[in-house]
């Protein structure tokens, strides 16, 4: 791209223009173009119009029956994911970090799974490709049987780590929908085992970015795209396995909903698809319509880019008017152009749906309907990179981070609502996930990584506490058959004094703490956030959880203590960490690392994400508080500092009026140190981060962005045919 | 909406509350006015600045990174009210990052 000076540049003050201004220009990607990627598909916010069999069905639509149908239909795409879970052999998969869906004829999202909503939500993208570019295509086509392999995030995936098969799904030679399934595979071939490269320069050191790919024909792969893909990942045997579990999927998919033709006939079904996504629509529309009119915010803060650490600003501005939500992200931190955390438009609108389905739109039949009052305009910025080589491999990361801070916004929407049982402090965000690759146990090639990552502390609700270790925020209906199982085997010991606290406490996250054994060594990578600054946010005078570190210790005498029976090892990590009873070198890191060895009897430590509480400490009952202690999750000290909870000597009950003394002493030590705002702010305003905070900030404290006009048209390139014509 | 704070107020937030005909915010604890509800709330508090590490309990001994965000980069500003000290708010922000204006109501539309 040729660089003009500024002077002869039309630039754009972002700041300066109104909220509907921005819409206009921002409330669209501003991705380019590529071969296998269009922008203008991604864009579309709008439904597709009917098909003229959805047409000829509406009327045959009586709304008993298709009760009846839709019900069948959830049914049809819950076992479609459960399916995936039990035949996959990805760790990942296995957890449930998946989606399925079943689209229109047109690719609207008309049912999905739960599990990682977003893995369904952006399927639209490959399957309006087709439709656009290869079905009129002499060398590509559509016919009843093709399977469609993709995982380019750009192509409507989410990292190249998540794999996807769709289908097409004919009825009497007439297409009638489509069926997708995939999720975290993690082995793409990237420059390290499993994925998750936090040091990347650019997206090519991120594996293979497939487009839409014709693997298959008839229900069937072909054998030479199936090897090919397989030769280009280090574990062919898992990948293999995992290819073949969505395609039964995919295949069951298919055969059940046309049991649903032969039962009913396709109009009926064609028409109940879409009529699915029009109810959606319309209750979203009425379940917005019940909430105060007015702005919402929160700002959120990644401390790193994966490949050097800083602070990334990430603000939310919620806007309700009427019927319709609008996500406004300017201010956001620049796009850093290194490392992996680069987010696209599409995908922070489809983050966006993680937060906003189970909460806001709590109860509501997910499809593509409830986005329909819903617009996200993001001026070019790490939460809508427009560069085309950026990586992206982290993106979810930066996305998280978004359904954190779009969640604290729409939570101050939901309260004053008839709607405040949604109300909840977010999961817990501050994820650490660890990759091994080498060679496993019984000689065959690894890379990847356990699925424990997935099990985060939940944010404490308004009326309860958070669960432990109970699913993650991309999916707040997941499930974690990891740690089910483990625990069912060997009860867990959780962390003391790191969920965050309130009136209602976080649920703690699962910690992993691995004893490499049984191997020379193996390459790990990790990749997370939160070691610096937190984001397991709390809600309502709620603390957040706490931060996280990656603990190694390197030629530790762990396996020695274990052979010689040693009844005194660590339980928690701040017991390991306090007491040092392992012998070794400690290291503790921030949470990226690539291409680290570790070796027979190193030990790794990675804890997870806590929730934050609910509401004032000082407002907790006591008698949970004695409950809290007597499970090890809060230490006796920080009852009394923090929750201002005596316990009488023995501890086996509260001793009532030291607690009220206690908080009396607490609440009156809040009115001696608290400051009007207007002294406070004219400090705290001097105030800045140190320099090496700020690397990839943009300008503090609110990046500015003055955009090139020329760079950023208004209307995106729509290309119209396929790209290399 | 839910008007669970009687007396013709709105419970906003777990423990803020507006009254719609003044149109003011108010303490739902202890009734404090925190002033007109067109401007943030928050002005109305007193607040504090917090060391991260008196909430997030550090490692004994301590270490470059542990289960407490860095203080340099991250700070705890809390929002109490004056009349009863109740904690409205918290947020955890990079030193000198502006307060968040987090609440702006269509004050015509609520009514």
């Amino acid at each position: 791209m040729t660089v003009m000076p500024a002077s002869q540049r039309a630039l754009l003050d972002v700041a300066a223009m109104g909220l509907d201004e921005r819409i206009a220009r921002f409330g669209r990607p501003l991705m380019r173009p590529g071969p296998g990627l269009d922008p203008e598909v991604l864009h579309r916010e709008v439904l597709e119009a009917p098909t003229e069999l959805e047409l000829a069905g509406a009327d045959s639509l009586d709304p008993v029956d298709l009760e009846i149908f839709l019900h069948k239909l959830d049914s049809i795409i819950d076992d479609g994911r459960d399916v995936c879970k039990y035949l996959s052999m990805a760790e990942m998969l296995q957890a449930g970090d998946l989606g399925v869906g079943i689209f229109t004829a047109k690719g609207d999202m008309a049912g999905m799974s739960t599990g990682v909503i977003l893995h369904a939500l952006l399927h639209y993208g490959p399957v309006k490709y087709v439709l656009k570019h290869y079905v009129d295509d002499p060398t590509v086509g559509l016919a009843d049987g093709d399977i469609f392999f993709f995982n380019d995030p750009d192509a409507g995936g989410v990292h190249t780590y998540d794999h996807f098969l769709m289908m097409p799904v004919f009825a009497g030679g007439e297409l009638l929908a489509w069926v997708a399934c995939g999720g975290h595979q993690g082995e793409t071939g990237s420059r390290s085992p499993g994925g998750w490269s936090p040091e990347i320069g650019s997206r090519y050191e991120e594996g293979l970015h497939i487009t839409p790919l014709r693997v298959g024909t008839d229900s069937r792969f072909h054998t030479d795209h199936l090897e090919f893909l397989l030769n280009s990942v280090r574990t062919p045997r898992q990948n293999s396995l995992d290819m073949k579990a969505r395609l039964a999927v995919c295949v069951r998919l298919r055969q059940q909903l046309l049991r649903e033709v032969e039962r009913r006939g396709a109009p009926f079904v064609a028409a109940g698809l879409r009529q699915s996504i029009k109810t959606s629509a319309e209750l979203a529309r009425r379940r917005i319509s019940n909430f105060n009119d007015g702005v919402y915010r929160s700002v959120v803060f990644l401390d790193t880019i994966g490949i050097d650490d800083g602070l990334i600003r990430l603000p939310v501005e919620l806007h309700k008017r009427g019927d319709e939500l609008i996500i406004d992200m300017a201010g956001a931190s620049p796009e850093p152009g290194i490392g992996p955390f680069h987010l696209r438009w599409h995908l922070a609108r489809a983050a966006s749906a993680a937060a906003l389905f189970p909460t806001v739109f709590r109860g509501l039949r997910w499809s593509i309907g409830l986005f329909d009052p819903i617009k996200l305009t993001a001026p070019p910025s790490i939460v809508n990179a427009p560069s085309r080589d950026s990586g992206t491999g982290s993106g979810s990361h930066t996305g998280r981070v978004v359904v954190q801070g779009l969640l604290l916004a729409a939570m101050r929407m939901l309260h004053d609502s008839p709607h405040r049982t949604g109300v909840a402090a977010p999961f817990a965000e501050n994820l650490l996930l660890i990759q091994f690759g080498g060679t496993g146990q019984f000689g065959n090639p690894i890379a990847g990584g356990p699925a424990n990552g997935n099990a985060t502390g939940q944010g404490a609700r308004f009326d309860l506490d958070g669960e432990h270790s109970a699913g993650f925020f991309w999916a707040m209906v997941v499930d974690c058959p990891g740690p089910e199982e483990q625990e069912r085997k060997f009860p867990y010991r959780f962390d003391q004094d790191v969920c965050g606290l309130g009136r209602y406490r976080g649920g703690v996250g699962l910690t992993d703490c691995f004893v490499i054994h049984g191997t020379p060594g193996l390459s790990s990578n990790s990749v997370g956030t939160g070691s610096r600054f937190t984001k397991n946010y709390g809600l309502f005078g709620g603390y957040s959880g706490a931060a996280q570190p990656r603990i190694v210790i390197r030629g530790s005498d762990a396996k020695e203590l274990m052979a010689a029976g040693a009844d005194d090892l660590p339980m928690s990590v701040r017991e390991l960490a306090d007491r040092r009873r392992i012998s070794g070198e400690y290291v503790f890191g921030h949470p990226n690392s690539e291409g680290e060895t570790v070796r027979d009897g190193d030990v790794v430590v990675l804890a997870r994400g806590c929730g934050g509480g609910y509401g004032d400490v000082l407002e907790r009952d006591p008698e949970a508080v004695r409950a809290d202690i007597a499970d090890g999750i809060t230490s006796t000290e920080s009852a009394t500092q923090l929750y201002g909870v005596v316990l009488a000597p023995g501890g086996c009950r509260v001793d009532v009026e030291a607690t009220e003394a206690r908080r009396a002493e607490i609440r009156a030590e809040r009115k001696r140190l608290g400051r009007p705002y207007p002294d406070f702010v004219a400090d705290w305003s001097q105030r800045r981060p140190p320099p090496e905070a700020l690397r990839h900030y943009g300008e503090f404290p609110v990046p500015v962005q003055v955009i090139d006009d020329r760079e950023y048209p208004v209307e995106p390139h729509s290309g119209t045919g396929a790209w290399h014509r | 909406m839910v008007t669970d704070s009687g007396a013709g107020r709105r419970r906003i937030t777990e423990a803020l509350d507006l009254d719609a005909s003044s149109r003011r915010w108010v303490c739902n604890r202890c009734g404090h006015d925190l002033g007109p509800a067109a401007r943030n709330y928050k002005e109305g508090c007193l607040v504090y600045d917090r060391d991260p590490r008196e909430i997030h309990v550090p490692f004994d001994p301590p270490t470059e990174f542990g289960f407490n965000p860095h203080p340099d980069w991250c700070r705890i500003v809390e929002f109490y009210c004056p009349g009863c000290a109740v904690m409205f708010d918290v947020e955890y922000l990079p030193p000198g990052h502006p307060i968040t204006h987090d609440i702006e109501l269509d004050l015509d539309a609520v009514g």
